[in-house]
């Protein structure tokens, strides 16, 4: 069993990655690594359901760059008509599969989170002063449980009225109900939370005005490197005095303790090392050569180039497939 | 302990207060039985005494409540916490964490306990709930009241001065519902516990309870103070007040009043049993089904004729809604299942709903159209039948009491309306078999001698009914037949009667205090009751 703060930045990391490398083999990797440690830790492989998912959001916004986008040099066909008549070109059918490999590989990523950890690790480690953020934390990881069960209950409760939901005509007598619960699931969340002691004043007095301050510097730290990038280290500083101000108010006087201690071994260490490193490592390649971590296919396409360095060290992440029962 | 004084209370964007002008004091220790019709306002007034009433739902709040000296409208729910418990209905939607042990400790960890603490009383807990075998399955594989018995335990672990029970037990088989008031009992004799509970099931509490509290219509506080005072008073009751109506003997809950109408019923002729004739509609035999995490069913049989009702009863976890789930053709069983002669899986989706009305625990999943009428035409559109002479919704919404709520949000109505609703729309395509899973959870029993009446009037227009239940006075009431299941295998069959008796953990009140099988329950003692409205 691996420490929950190992899942947190591994997450983190493997997040960050897809968000920021736009380069499929990158993005592959990350799927990869994310689809390995879920097997791993489930002990089943990914189902049919989850690959259809993953290719259904790949579809939608390739389908949606390829019909909109007129940009690119490589024209696959086009129509002697207004408006839809075209081009249709290669680079935007290229562009919008690449965002929905980006989008299917942070699902991935955060499906194996929320496999491994409980609302109840995320809540432990929210401040006593943020219940909102500690509600929604909650109700997220919740989220695709509860909506699966919903979605099992709902069509069942369809079949027994005679109707069995068939394509995209019939998809709102199935999102209406899953809306309707996921709302009043929120709700009950909630006030599960608030009478089982979850919860606390924010903070008062001077205390709110040191919170206000440290808000105010975090804010005041991005607008800086936002408006001065040269000013990166000054403005980080700033930054990180600002969320240490902040995080020192909001758990001020918290009182919640631990049932079970973690424990931290050397497989956390590993894991947590090589995922900081991965997420250095991508932090540094899109600050000073971005090209060698993303794929462009504007203005033509061109074959997207791999970096068999960038790539192994992207494949890191995959470590905790290996790791983990060794700990 | 508590302290409530004129109590006023409206939810946001209603239109009427849920709570009118309380006042209560309850003294440290008391346990008081919260009573009153769906919609009235209890479980209001138990979000009042945790602060969920107003800090959490907003709306406008007027007098004052105060809560071991904590005036509610200063103390917010978190800071109540450490002084009241509470357990709600349908606890799965409230659990905040995924495990038992991690669902035991949350509260105790937010209380700030140390892990040595924490891991004591947990431990406690599990023993005494009986809790054990259960610790190793993720919560949302536990059973409706496996799940019940973890939120109470969740409530109770913090060793709370007061208890907040909504219904705590309505899931329960009689064992479990047992083993959580054999606990009450230990808690309120050492630690002189402060406890209000809603209950429908009168019968279970009423022996527990040193006040009753009967709410009205618009949350108005209508009667207070001991059972024996009140109980009397009110339009429905516990199983020995309702037969002490019906003989017309005085009402009361003494040991004279008790013993006057044991030497009634034991004098009253019993009639001959009635047999069923009419032909039969559904057919189970040999049905076994297992899911991928093991067996649930095996091998069972029965019929169900025309005019007949089947109570299918069991314990928590025994199969019983599996059972129903498979007669409906949901799942992928063995053996036979015939409606009508015809096998259930040889018919289509919309031909299914069409021969069998299936009414799940929860309606919740049903209902979602704008209005209650809307709801009866999803239906028909579903079947693909327009509105006719045959299919009329305003026909349905009158049998059914409906026809006032017509135009409201389906799922703003009391549970009570909201199961009427979804009744009426699954009986509007006019199927020949009904099945019900546990139809009187969370009714008041105003609503279920409604609800039974319409069954009788089922029954007498040739309908099959089969009702999966814990509650043996609603199956008393209307079934002719039982089969009773046992970790998925029938252990009995028989008259309803006959079965209940034969089971101690089955007994009516009334075989209880009688000592025999018959009257079983308080309709036996007028068989032509509900005649009225008997063709529903």
């Amino acid at each position: 069993m691996l420490n929950p703060v190992t899942w947190m930045v591994w997450a983190g990391s493997a997040g960050c990655v897809a968000l920021l490398a736009r380069n499929p083999f990158y993005l592959l990797l990350v799927a990869a690594a994310g689809a390995a440690v879920r097997w791993r830790a489930a002990g089943q492989p990914p189902s049919a359901g989850t690959l259809r998912l993953f290719l259904g959001l790949m579809a939608f916004p390739t389908l949606l760059n390829f019909v909109f986008s007129r940009a690119g040099q490589t024209v696959i066909f086009e129509f002697p008509l207004r408006w839809i008549g075209g081009p249709y070109t290669l680079e935007a059918l290229l562009f919008g599969a690449i965002a929905g490999l980006q989008l299917a590989s942070l699902l991935q990523v955060m499906m194996t989170f929320s496999l491994l950890l409980t609302p109840t690790d995320l809540l432990r480690r929210i401040p006593a002063g943020l219940t909102p953020a500690g509600i929604t934390a909650s109700i997220a990881m919740n989220f695709a449980p509860q909506a699966r069960r919903s979605f099992e209950a709902v069509r069942e409760s369809q079949q027994v009225r005679g109707h069995s939901p068939r394509g995209f005509r019939d998809l709102r007598d199935i999102v209406t109900p899953l809306v309707i619960l996921s709302l009043e699931s929120a709700m009950t969340v909630g006030e599960g939370l608030a009478t089982r002691g979850w919860g606390a004043e924010g903070p008062r007095g001077r205390q709110r005005v040191a919170a206000w301050a440290g808000a105010g510097l975090f804010a005041l730290g991005v607008v800086t490197w936002w408006l001065a990038p040269s000013l990166v280290w000054i403005a980080a500083g700033v930054a990180a005095a600002g969320t240490a101000l902040l995080l020192a108010v909001l758990t001020r006087g918290g009182t919640r303790s631990r049932y079970r201690p973690e424990t931290w071994k050397r497989a956390d260490t590993l894991i947590v090392g090589a995922s900081l490193g991965v997420l250095t490592m991508a932090v540094v390649l899109i600050a000073i050569a971005p090209a060698l971590l993303t794929y462009e296919p504007y203005p033509r396409a061109v074959w997207p180039s791999f970096s068999w360095p960038v790539g192994l060290g992207v494949a890191l992440l995959c470590l905790p497939a290996v790791v983990m029962g060794h700990d | 302990m508590i302290d409530l004084d004129r109590l006023t209370y409206t939810y946001p964007h209603a239109a009427r207060p849920a709570l009118t002008s309380v006042s209560l004091h309850i003294d440290p220790g008391q346990t008081v039985l919260l009573t009153g019709r769906s919609g009235s306002g209890k479980s209001t007034l138990l979000g009042t005494i945790n602060g969920l009433v107003p800090h959490y739902y907003g709306g406008r709040f007027s007098g004052r409540a105060k809560i071991a000296g904590c005036d509610t409208r200063t103390h917010r729910p978190y800071e109540l916490s450490g002084i009241v418990g509470t357990a709600f209905q349908e606890p799965a939607t409230r659990f905040v964490t995924r495990s038992i042990m991690d669902e035991l400790a949350f509260g105790l960890e937010a209380e700030g306990l140390s892990g040595d603490e924490i891991g004591r009383r947990v431990r406690a807990t599990i023993e005494r709930l009986d809790l054990g075998p259960l610790v190793h399955r993720p919560l949302e594989q536990l059973s409706g009241g496996e799940q019940q018995r973890v939120a109470v335990a969740a409530a109770l672990v913090r060793e709370p001065r007061v208890l907040v029970l909504d219904e705590p037990t309505s899931q329960l088989d009689a064992d479990g519902a047992r083993s959580i008031f054999d606990w009450l009992r230990d808690l309120w004799r050492e630690n002189r516990l402060t406890t209000l509970i809603s209950e429908h099931r009168l019968a279970r509490m009423l022996p527990e309870a040193d006040r009753v509290a009967a709410l009205g219509p618009g949350g108005t506080l209508d009667a207070w103070g001991a059972p024996g005072d009140v109980l009397p008073k009110l339009a429905y009751g516990p199983p020995l007040i309702q037969a002490e109506r019906r003989l017309g003997l005085p009402t009361g809950l003494s040991r004279e009043s008790r013993e006057r109408l044991r030497s009634a019923l034991l004098i009253i002729d019993r009639p001959a049993p009635g047999v069923s004739s009419g032909d039969r509609r559904l057919t189970c035999r040999g049905v076994s089904f297992s899911y991928p995490a093991g067996f649930a069913l095996g091998e069972i049989s029965f019929d169900v004729r025309q005019g007949e009702a089947l109570a299918v009863l069991g314990g928590n976890g025994s199969g019983k809604t599996t059972l129903l789930r498979c007669l409906m053709g949901l799942l992928a069983h063995q053996g036979e299942i015939e409606v009508d002669g015809r096998a259930i899986h040889s018919l289509p989706v919309a031909g299914r709903a069409r021969a069998v009305a299936y009414l799940p625990q929860s309606p919740s999943a049903f209902l979602f159209a704008e209005t209650v009428r809307e709801e009866l035409l999803t239906t028909l559109r579903y079947h693909g039948l327009p509105p006719s002479a045959e299919y009329l919704p305003d026909p349905m919404l009158e049998a059914f009491s409906l026809t006032p709520l017509a135009d409201r949000y389906p799922r703003d109505l009391s549970a009570g309306e909201r199961q009427r609703t979804a009744l009426a729309a699954v009986l509007i395509a006019r199927p020949g078999v009904v099945l019900l899973d546990e139809p009187t959870l969370g009714m008041d029993p105003l609503s279920q001698s409604d609800l039974a009446r319409r069954i009788r009037g089922w029954k007498r227009a040739g309908l099959a009914v089969v009702v999966a239940t814990h509650d043996v006075e609603f199956a008393a009431a209307i079934t002719d037949r039982a089969i009773v299941l046992q970790a998925g295998h029938r252990v009995a069959d028989g008259a309803t009667g006959e079965v209940l008796f034969g089971r101690p953990g089955l007994q009516t009140t009334l075989q209880q205090l009688t000592g025999r099988p018959w009257p079983a329950c308080v309709d036996d003692l007028n068989p032509d009751v509900g005649g009225a409205n008997a063709d529903d």
